[in-house]
């Protein structure tokens, strides 16, 4: 930390004890918030590689800048310039614990309490809760999202974790067999802490539509024109049978037809990209048409996850310029005198060149737990009309995800299903809100799952601290008392009732659920504080984002693709049937305007 | 993606006269002008104009960008997809006759194609491809055209001092090689016509704003000549082409002796030069041309990577650096009005030469025309394209070749000035009076 940051976390320190950033006037909130990140950049990033958790000191040569691949590999390898390694398909998951305190929990304290008991007592959707300030698309953008940047992989048949269940459960066994997170393929030791690895590359580069491997990435492009696939408008279906009916597509894990959405509605912006480019540049042959729209396309998703998304779901001004800084921030200096004001300027993401802070860029796993936002699916889904509002179908969840996706895609089509979306709200982030499908869900492996049990089982596995523990973590203060945990009293009694009147054993997943957030927040501030690190470390880490966001290496045209289009740009383009209803529209995960 | 078209600054603007405007002024707009352009290939000024665009394209892409040259207000079309919607509407919506052209071409050839608007410009299209056989396989006096080059380069070859092909020597051989095409083997030695349409772009160079005195004369030997009508020349099939008092057959005459006795010679002598300089395409090249039947029409057609050579040398070194066009009405880019009366200009030299869109931007690259996607590239308006494509091109190609191949034909030549290395990125300038050939 500069002297600056030093000084001001400790004025910061003082100031927090009487008033949340939340709290105070927006300069000083975005002040007290790049405080808080510049702490974090130096106390909550660690290195897996090695088992001490201190790096393991083997510093490689740089790779000559020329050298470097001027696009993104499929499988996510030179994008660091010291380390062709770093973020690659494969690669750990890293940190922002300390090493030490990332061991699986022991058999006296992983069961405990029941986490399937968290599931029905606390977890379990009484009445939908709607978030009202977004509508569904912002859930299902998420986990798209989230398919970009991790994922663990199928989980182990073999090792299965069983979690009794009292009598009356209405699972209908006597236990709950919950298959365990798949094993490092290459562990450090016996005694090191639990490492897990990313199946996907770690960076922001689209792996969700593009794939990680060149084998998937080649099975999906039509080999003209830099283009992927669409049949029909529509992705084509898996080749695999055992996924008839899902699409063919980077990555399909838990699919349903709000992924089936923006995949398909983002590789047809891929492929408007490949036509601008091929606009531009005649003579390019498939293969660098291909890579310069991935690199364009992955930007334009990124863009639209920062400057929409976010301030979508974290609705402040402090984070709306916040996240406008993440962006235009990092960008080079002739960019950012397209949109600069002095907040901005005080909080950018200065400079433009790639930075890791104190450990090797990795999706971590605290990233991974903040990132369990179940509670934003609904059960019910009345499909309406984009041209008339009236209803035209209705579906439970379990009905719309899985190999009926495509059929269901199908049938109600993509004007009304965007549509649908567009007008009405996901769940909020809070207990009791857990939606029902997804507590007994059966998965395309036939496997029958309770997410809810699953979320709270899988923290205690992969060794990701308790709520208390992870605040302190965090710099935080611990909750000393019941009715702080949470700003219902009735939910805050249910709270210590499941636990045993233990605060210190309270998971994560609880606590950030049952955290009052700040005003306008979606979420806890908790995640948050994770999220303030992360997710301008997925942009500063990258040299795509950074050194190498430049015409030279985008074209100028697919630069000014990036600047100059939106989410609701995006939608208009390939939907133009949908104009009535975006008519007025800010913000394309904010509600919008039902026709008639 | 809406937006008001960028400006470029002023000092971008300048930069652009003196590496696009004024150079080609200089050089002569017409016919080039020895002195000058030794000066300009030393300078490499078209290598500085392509740097330059590349800046500006950077800048303001996808363009265009508005700019000064000179004392004019032009558009600037910075990317291909722009140049092929221009070219595309021309002339319909953009006129090929902006200003300086229309006063240059006036003085020399007032009743040209290219010059011409509306329903004249359809009328003369017309008569102009009934008799050039435009976008056909082979011209139907194919055969005697080849005969013409064959005897011609013959001449050539046997004639040149100690094996050495400079460009007096070959600019005579294609003199004779197009008037024996355009008006039959009388006029196989009168050298006074080409002699006295050189003098008129010469004097054309100065943009003058009167009429010639020995325009009059000029048309009239030119006249002389279509009246004789000699069988297996150009001339033979106007009396069949459709034309109307407005046609002014001989006016278009006049433009086929200019593309064809100068720029095709520069061009050609050109793509010896680089296939004299690098091995591996004089191989290839030698190698198609064994191969053929060089004595036949189909033969000659035939011979795709010799034609992709010519075709290169062209791309690498256009004659016309600069395509100018004038919009006859209102037109919409990137959403923005330009109004009608604007001056639009195409960059040759860059838009050929633009690494950032060709790999092979500074090699020769036969092969590009021959695998790649060249031949259906609008970035390469050597020959230009759409309704105002060029409609000599298919004999201009033909003839170009069969001489090419007459002087490959079991000879190896060596470049002997100026210098190219192909293991470099080629210069962005090729001298054509400095070249010089053993063969």
């Amino acid at each position: 930390m500069d002297i600056f940051s030093r000084a001001s976390s400790a004025v910061f320190k003082r100031v927090n004890r009487v008033r949340e950033w939340h709290e105070l006037p927006n300069t000083l909130a975005a002040l007290n918030l790049r405080t808080y990140r510049e702490e974090m950049r130096d106390l909550n990033l660690y290195d897996t590689g090695a088992a001490d958790g201190e790096g393991n000191g083997h510093q490689p040569a740089p790779v000559p800048t020329e050298d470097l691949p001027k696009h993104r590999t499929y499988d996510g390898a030179h994008t660091d310039s010291h380390d062709p390694e770093m973020g690659r398909a494969g690669a750990r998951f890293g940190r922002n614990h300390p090493l030490g305190l990332t061991f699986t929990e022991g058999p006296h304290l992983i069961l405990k309490p029941n986490p399937r008991a968290v599931s029905t007592q606390l977890l379990n959707r009484d009445t939908f809760k709607p978030a009202t300030s977004l509508n569904v698309l912002a859930a299902a953008w998420i986990q798209f999202q989230n398919h970009d940047w991790f994922s663990h992989g199928d989980n182990s048949p073999e090792e299965l974790r069983e979690v009794p269940l009292d009598e009356g459960d209405s699972w209908g066994e006597t236990v709950m067999k919950v298959r365990g997170t798949r094993r490092d393929p290459h562990p450090t030791g016996k005694d090191a802490a639990a490492t897990y690895v990313n199946n996907v590359t770690h960076w922001w580069d689209g792996s969700q539509i593009y794939g990680s491997d060149e084998e998937r990435n080649r099975k999906m492009r039509t080999g003209e024109g830099g283009t992927m696939i669409v049949e029909d408008g529509r992705l084509p279906n898996e080749d695999n049978p055992k996924l008839d009916g899902i699409d063919l597509t980077g990555f399909s894990d838990n699919y349903w037809v709000g992924l089936s959405m923006l995949h398909t509605l983002f590789v047809k912006e891929h492929n408007a990209i490949c036509s601008y480019l091929k606009g531009h540049y005649p003579s390019w042959d498939d293969e660098r048409l291909f890579l310069k729209a991935r690199l364009v396309n992955s930007a334009l998703m990124a863009k639209i996850h920062t400057i929409e998304w976010t301030p979508g779901i974290l609705a402040t001004p402090v984070l709306n310029r916040a996240m406008h800084a993440n962006w235009y921030g990092m960008l080079p200096a002739w960019a950012k005198l397209l949109r600069v004001d002095s907040l901005e300027a005080l909080f950018g993401v200065v400079g433009g060149h790639a930075k890791h802070h104190a450990a090797p860029y990795a999706i971590t796993e605290e990233f991974v737990s903040v990132y369990r936002l179940h509670p934003l699916i609904p059960d019910d889904w009345t499909w309406r009309s984009h041209k008339t509002n009236d209803v035209v179908g209705e579906n439970e969840f379990t009905e719309i995800q899985g190999l009926p996706t495509r059929a269901v895609a199908q049938e109600i089509g993509w004007s009304d299903l965007f549509y649908t979306f567009g007008v009405n709200h996901p769940g909020a982030i809070t207990l009791h809100n857990h939606p029902r499908a997804l507590q007994n869900l059966t998965r395309v492996t036939g496997e029958r799952v309770d997410i809810g049990t699953i979320d709270i089982l899988r923290d205690r596995e992969r060794g990701v601290p308790r709520y208390n523990d992870f605040r302190e973590k965090l710099r935080k203060p611990r909750i000393e008392r019941w009715e702080d945990i949470c700003p219902n009293p009735e939910w805050a009694a249910e709270i210590r009732d499941v636990y045993e009147g233990d605060l210190d054993l309270v998971d994560l997943h609880v606590g950030m659920l049952a955290e009052k957030p700040p005003e306008g927040f979606g979420f806890s501030d908790t995640a948050f504080r994770i999220f303030i690190l992360m997710a301008s470390r997925r942009l500063k880490s990258d040299r795509f984002f950074t050194d190498d966001y430049t015409p030279e290496v985008y074209t100028p045209e697919g630069l000014r693709w990036v600047e100059e289009n939106t989410m609701l740009d995006v939608l208009r383009r390939h939907h133009p049937e949908l104009a009535p209803a975006l008519e007025g529209v800010q913000n394309a995960f904010a509600p919008w305007q039902p026709v008639r | 993606m809406a937006g008001d078209l960028p400006s470029a600054s002023p000092v971008d603007s300048a930069r652009l006269t003196a590496t696009v405007g004024l150079p080609n002024v200089v050089q002569g707009l017409f016919r080039r002008r020895r002195a000058a352009v030794a000066v300009a290939a030393r300078l490499g000024v078209d290598g500085k104009a392509v740097a330059l665009m590349r800046g500006l394209r950077r800048k303001y892409a996808p363009g265009p960008v508005w700019a000064r040259m000179g004392k004019d207000r032009v558009l600037l079309l910075l990317s291909p997809r722009d140049v092929r919607r221009v070219l595309e509407e021309s002339p319909e919506r953009f006129a090929s006759d902006p200003d300086a052209k229309r006063r240059g071409m006036a003085h020399f050839q007032p009743d040209a194609l290219t010059i011409s608007r509306g329903t004249l410009w359809e009328d003369r299209r017309r008569f102009t491809e009934a008799v050039l056989d435009t976008g056909k396989a082979l011209h139907r006096l194919a055969q005697d055209f080849l005969e013409a080059t064959r005897e011609e380069g013959a001449a050539l070859l046997s004639e040149a001092p100690g094996g050495e092909l400079d460009w007096e020597a070959w600019h005579r051989c294609v003199r004779r090689i197009t008037r024996r095409v355009i008006f039959g083997p009388g006029a196989r030695d009168d050298d006074s016509l080409s002699e006295e349409l050189g003098t008129l772009m010469d004097e054309a160079n100065g943009l003058p704003s009167e009429r010639s005195e020995t325009y009059d004369a000029f048309m009239a030997h030119v006249e002389r000549h279509v009246q004789a009508a000699e069988p297996g020349s150009l001339v033979s099939l106007i009396a069949q082409a459709p034309s109307t008092p407005e046609t002014k057959p001989s006016g278009q005459v006049a433009h086929w002796l200019f593309a064809m006795q100068d720029t095709l010679a520069i061009n050609a002598f050109r793509a010896l030069a680089l296939l004299a300089s690098h091995p591996r395409q004089l191989a290839k090249a030698q190698e198609e041309i064994a191969a053929a039947d060089r004595s036949s029409a189909e033969g000659v057609a035939g011979l795709d990577y010799v034609r992709a050579c010519l075709q290169d040398a062209m791309r690498l070194y256009p004659t016309t650096s600069l395509l100018a066009r004038e919009t006859r009405v209102d037109a919409q880019f990137n959403g923005e009005r330009v109004p009608a009366g604007t001056q639009v200009l195409v960059v040759n030299t860059y838009h050929h030469r633009d690494p950032d869109s060709h790999d092979f931007a500074d090699r020769f690259a036969p092969e590009a025309w021959t695998e790649g996607t060249a031949a259906q590239d609008w970035s390469f308006n050597h020959f230009s394209h759409g309704p105002q494509g060029c409609p000599g091109t298919g004999i201009a190609l033909f003839i170009g070749t069969a001489l090419l191949a007459q002087v490959l034909d079991g000879r190896t030549p060596r470049l002997h000035s100026p210098t190219l290395d192909p293991s470099k990125p080629l210069p962005s300038m090729l001298d054509h009076f400095a070249i010089r050939v053993s063969a």
